[in-house]
């Protein structure tokens, strides 16, 4: 599904060029769930927004689902994107003029998807992340494990193969981290491809693989076995 | 898809609420100030067009040649409308009518006598003008003499309940039947009366037809079926001018030609003579040029206040491009959400329109009657609209371009787009709106200043105290002896006089001879004015030398007169008492034998807009005019009470009227009034917008410098510095405005003031303290937003961004 070959991402502040990402090559297949690790500063994040269609790279190969995304316009990025990629945050990103069901509905808006069916996906995913009663509220009247099973929601609303996820128990305690932890669990066991950034071994205990990343190289890949 | 984006618009705005309130009144302000140039000006170039067939009626106008010199008058002479008729067979017809400019006294049994405004017309008038009738027939209405046909407000005061049609009406000499009832008048016409009656019965004779050719008499229209003949006709009409008036015209040495002009073109040919149009072009492009400057101030506003407020935005604009909006959708939707303020500005405009047309002077001092008539002005329901999205669409432009180029990271990262992106664009329009703002400031008090000058100028004459009545009838003239003397016993009024006019109205040009002198000297035009007994006591004007009149002279060789200093600098008088002078009587045969009993200071006996003018004053006490009374103000009241007591007595059913000799004066600079009235509502506006315009500006600049401000606090930076660290940012933008703002207000309020020959001083003081004021008040909104920010702990400014 994703085929990272030799990649490299520099950012060039004044004279001082800062390797980024530096040779990463990498290959997740449909149905896996990753986690990247890694102390501050090692490229994570800006890995997971190459990999997300939101940042570009300066060198290498980059294939999401067999198209080539080297030379896409930014309208052709936005329309890869569209549908098929679901972004979950530490800091969950809602919108607050929005209330719950509006935030999970806006991606199927720029999907285009009919009002009618719009409100039968939505209510389901409500159902699924167990915030039906909460529906009409506002993001900012909600705990933060609760704004965090919304911004899911939102992000596999519209059924996209791949889910993003950086540090999405970042700002959670312990209980509503593992409750999202299993809730990402699930949707992989569903069958979606999940690749989480994170610092916790604990929530990495939850994936198949953990890649290790410093200085913007890979450093070590290790696949962890579940009963 | 739509609604969605309609209810996310209507949150977000409702989210920022003060935002939201300040935009939609600026683009309000904007859009108010255009519905209003709008409804101006479409009364302006609409004048006449209530007159169903205005397009084939065309207005004569003689054209005099005299010495080389053209003259238009807006009138011809009686008999110019038959002839025309008679030669030119494709003319459909013609008609006559003459507006009484003084009104007229009707009375009804049972209903209380009043002045109504009147005309006169020919009996072919309503086969020219085909105004609709309510009652009566149009053929024959004013076929018959002694004929009137009405208005709707005319009937209805007159005769309340009853019928008109058929009905009789009296004025003084009179007897009038009601023949026809027509609708009132709309403001943009020319044909201000609400009574028409029927004349030009004399024999109509060839000769006499002739005869009055070379006299401007009445307002002459004729009827076209095509607009070609127009042209065809003032071509031919030197063969008229060749069979009637060629023969009189040499010995005149004088030429004479018509020009038509079609009745709708008719308002702005303002350098007419003799005429009722009153259009001013000059007026009709400042007013619509104040009404884009005003949309100007508030669109950048908008644009200005949009901005700021996409800052705040970044974050979410780029959550939007995360979950997989393009850049169409982050433009699409603040452009919607420019359209929901433009149409709530819109809404409020135009109740703000209809409250401000309805309750405040605005008509009046515009001279209209303008209105949010929506069956007047169709075009208006779908114009203001289209016109308010046109404005929320390019307003909302900027800000829509700005947000959709931010990239989806910026959801993510921070500093990725650069705040200060178009920060120089900004200032400049913001310095635009500054240096408007200070300019009609400056505008607007020396407008002020020059109006109160007006005022409080020495005349020459006391203008304070004095009550006129109008002498209209033959009776009252008659009577001028005799109410004097019982008003001299009245311990209210002070003193009473006669004169034929008043300052500032009308004072006649005569010819003066000068026995004795020789060339050029020897025969001036001056000022003439025949005035009563007691004049200048009355006037409390001052004599140089000499003395006024006393009563009437028995039967003298010469007549006395009085002169003022200007005559005497005219003339070179050493010593003017005794100076005989000659007054030239039009169509008489002697003149009249003069001597200078007395020389007055010099008095301004026309506007201000004027110079003095060499003046001779005779004396004549039972004249049509105006009776002069100085009262004894602090008793006023009971002095009214006198003359009105008075005047019952001594002319019984003359409806006793009076006015103010210093506001009758001051109406002299209506037009000045009414500008610099303009000029301060436009002054208001500017202001309040500027002010908006430079809040935005400060809270943007503080914003940008929120974490500067933090770093500097933890420092040790205190208040003020924090203050004075944002100030200099906008000092040198505000100082150079105002430097630009002063030359321009000079260069407005000159040409203004150059209308005036005698003004107040622009005195630098109003520049410099104007400037000043500026600069203060623009401190005071800048220091408000940076102590807001100066406040807040320094280590929360720390975690902003």
């Amino acid at each position: 599904m994703i085929h990272l070959h030799h990649l490299v991402k520099t950012y060039n502040t004044r004279s001082v060029e800062t390797r980024a990402i530096s040779e990463v090559s990498l290959k997740v297949d449909r149905g896996e769930f990753v986690s990247v690790m890694g102390p501050s500063g090692c490229g994570k994040t800006t890995l997971l927004n190459i990999i997300g269609l939101l940042d570009s790279y300066d060198s290498g190969l980059y294939i999401f689902n067999d198209t080539d995304v080297r030379n896409l316009s930014e309208r052709e990025k936005v329309k890869l994107r569209k549908g098929n990629i679901g972004f979950i945050f530490q800091n969950f990103n809602l919108l607050d003029e929005l209330s719950v069901f509006e935030n999970i509905e806006l991606p199927l808006v720029y999907l285009g998807v009919k009002s009618g069916e719009r409100k039968k996906r939505v209510d389901r995913i409500l159902e699924q992340i167990g915030l039906g009663h909460r529906s009409a509220h506002s993001p900012y009247e909600l705990s933060g494990g609760q704004q965090q099973r919304v911004a899911i929601g939102r992000a596999i609303v519209t059924n996209p193969a791949l889910i993003l996820a950086d540090e999405p128990t970042g700002n959670l305690d312990s209980q509503h981290g593992n409750e999202i932890m299993e809730m990402l669990s699930n949707l992989n066991e569903a069958g979606s491809t999940i690749i989480m950034v994170t610092h916790s071994m604990n929530d990495a205990a939850y994936t198949n693989r953990i890649i290790k990343l410093v200085d913007g190289h890979i450093v070590s890949e290790k696949q962890l076995l579940h009963a | 898809m739509h609604k969605f984006r309609l209810k996310f618009a209507i949150r977000s705005l409702m989210k920022s609420r003060v935002y939201t309130l300040l935009n939609v009144m600026g683009l309000a302000i904007g859009l108010g100030v255009c519905i209003i140039v709008f409804l101006y000006l479409r009364s302006e170039i609409t004048y006449d067009q209530h007159i169903p067939n205005y397009k084939e009626i065309y207005r004569v106008s003689s054209v005099f040649r005299v010495d080389e010199q053209l003259e238009e008058y807006g009138g011809a002479g009686v008999g110019l409308a038959p002839l025309l008729e008679r030669e030119f067979p494709y003319v459909e017809g013609t008609t006559r009518l003459i507006h009484i400019n003084e009104s007229v006294l009707f009375k009804r049994p049972g209903v209380q006598a009043g002045n109504a405004g009147v005309a006169l017309a020919d009996r072919n008038y309503f086969r020219v003008f085909e105004l609709p009738f309510l009652a009566g027939n149009p053929d024959n209405a004013l076929s018959k003499p002694q004929s009137i046909v009405i208005t709707r407000s005319f009937a209805e005061k007159y005769f309340e309940e009853e019928l008109p049609l058929g009905q009789v009406i009296n004025t003084n000499n009179y007897e009038y039947t009601v023949t026809g009832i027509i609708d009132d008048f709309p403001a943009n016409t020319h044909h201000i009366f609400s009574a028409l009656i029927s004349s030009f019965y004399q024999d109509e004779k060839l000769e006499s037809w002739e005869n009055s050719l070379w006299q401007i008499e009445a307002h002459t229209f004729l009827r076209l079926n095509k607009p070609t003949e127009a042209g065809q006709l003032t071509e031919s009409f030197p063969g008229f001018y060749d069979k009637y008036m060629a023969e009189s015209g040499s010995g005149l040495q004088a030429g004479y030609d018509i020009n038509l002009t079609r009745l709708d073109k008719v308002h702005f040919n303002n350098h007419v003579k003799y005429d009722q149009s009153s259009g001013n072009r000059g007026y009709l492009y400042a007013f619509s040029g104040i009404g884009l400057l005003i949309l100007v101030l508030a669109c950048i506003n908008y644009v200005n206040m949009a901005t700021v407020r996409s800052l705040r935005r970044i974050k979410e604009a780029g959550m939007q491009k995360v979950l997989g909006a393009g850049k169409r959708e982050i433009v699409y939707q603040v452009l919607i959400e420019s359209l929901v303020l433009g149409a709530a500005a819109l809404l409020v405009a135009l109740a703000t329109v209809e409250l401000v047309l309805e309750f405040t002077p605005l008509n009046s001092i515009m001279n209209k009657d303008l209105s949010l008539n929506l069956s007047r002005y169709s075009s208006l329901w779908w114009l203001a609209p289209l016109f308010a999205a046109i404005i929320a669409f390019l307003s909302g432009w900027f800000p829509a371009i700005y947000l959709s180029n931010v990239p989806a990271l910026a959801a993510i990262k921070k500093g990725l787009v650069k705040r200060n992106r178009g920060l120089g664009v900004r200032k400049l329009l913001v310095g635009f709106q500054f240096t408007a703002s200070v300019a009609v400031v400056i505008t607007a008090t020396l407008m002020y200043q020059q109006m109160d000058y007006v005022k409080q100028k020495d005349l020459g004459f006391n203008k304070e105290d004095v009550l006129l009545i109008p002498i209209r009838d033959t009776l009252t003239a008659r009577s001028i002896s005799d109410i004097r003397q019982k008003l001299a016993r009245s311990p209210y009024v002070k003193s009473s006089s006669s004169a034929q006019t008043i300052p500032g109205k009308s004072v006649d040009r005569i010819v003066i001879n000068f026995p004795g002198m020789e060339g050029v000297a020897s025969q001036q035009v001056v000022d003439f004015m025949m005035v009563g007994a007691d004049y200048f006591q009355t006037m409390e004007m001052e004599f140089v030398k000499g003395q006024g009149f006393n009563g009437q002279p028995e039967e003298l060789e010469t007549y006395p007169v009085v002169v003022n200093e200007a005559m005497v600098r005219m003339m070179g008088w050493k010593d003017p008492i005794g100076q005989q002078v000659e007054i030239v009587a039009p169509g008489q045969a002697e003149n009249y034998p003069g001597q200078v009993i007395g020389v007055v200071r010099d008095f301004n006996a026309h506007s201000l807009h004027d110079d003095i003018e060499p003046t001779i004053m005779t004396y004549q006490e039972e004249t049509a005019g105006y009776l002069h009374v100085r009262v004894d103000s602090e008793n006023l009241l009971s002095a009214l009470n006198d003359l009105e007591k008075t005047f019952a007595k001594l002319t019984p059913g003359v409806p006793f009227q009076f006015s103010f000799l210093n506001r009758d004066l001051f109406k002299l600079y209506e037009e000045e009034q009414r500008q610099s009235q303009l000029i301060l509502y436009l002054t208001y506006l500017a202001i309040f917008i500027s002010f908006l315009g430079l809040t935005g500006l400060a809270s943007f600049t503080t914003n940008l410098k929120t974490r500067e401000i933090g770093i500097r606090k933890v420092l040790g930076a205190d208040v003020r510095q924090v203050v004075s660290l944002v100030f200099r940012e906008m000092l040198w933008l505000i100082i150079i405005s105002v430097v630009l703002a002063l030359p321009l207000a000079y260069i407005l309020t000159r040409g203004w003031l150059s209308n005036f020959a005698y003004t107040t001083n622009l005195h630098p003081l109003i520049f410099v303290s104007s400037g000043l004021l500026a600069i203060l008040l623009a401190y005071i909104i800048i220091s408000y937003h940076s102590i807001k920010i100066a406040r807040v702990k320094a280590v929360d400014t720390l975690k902003y961004e």
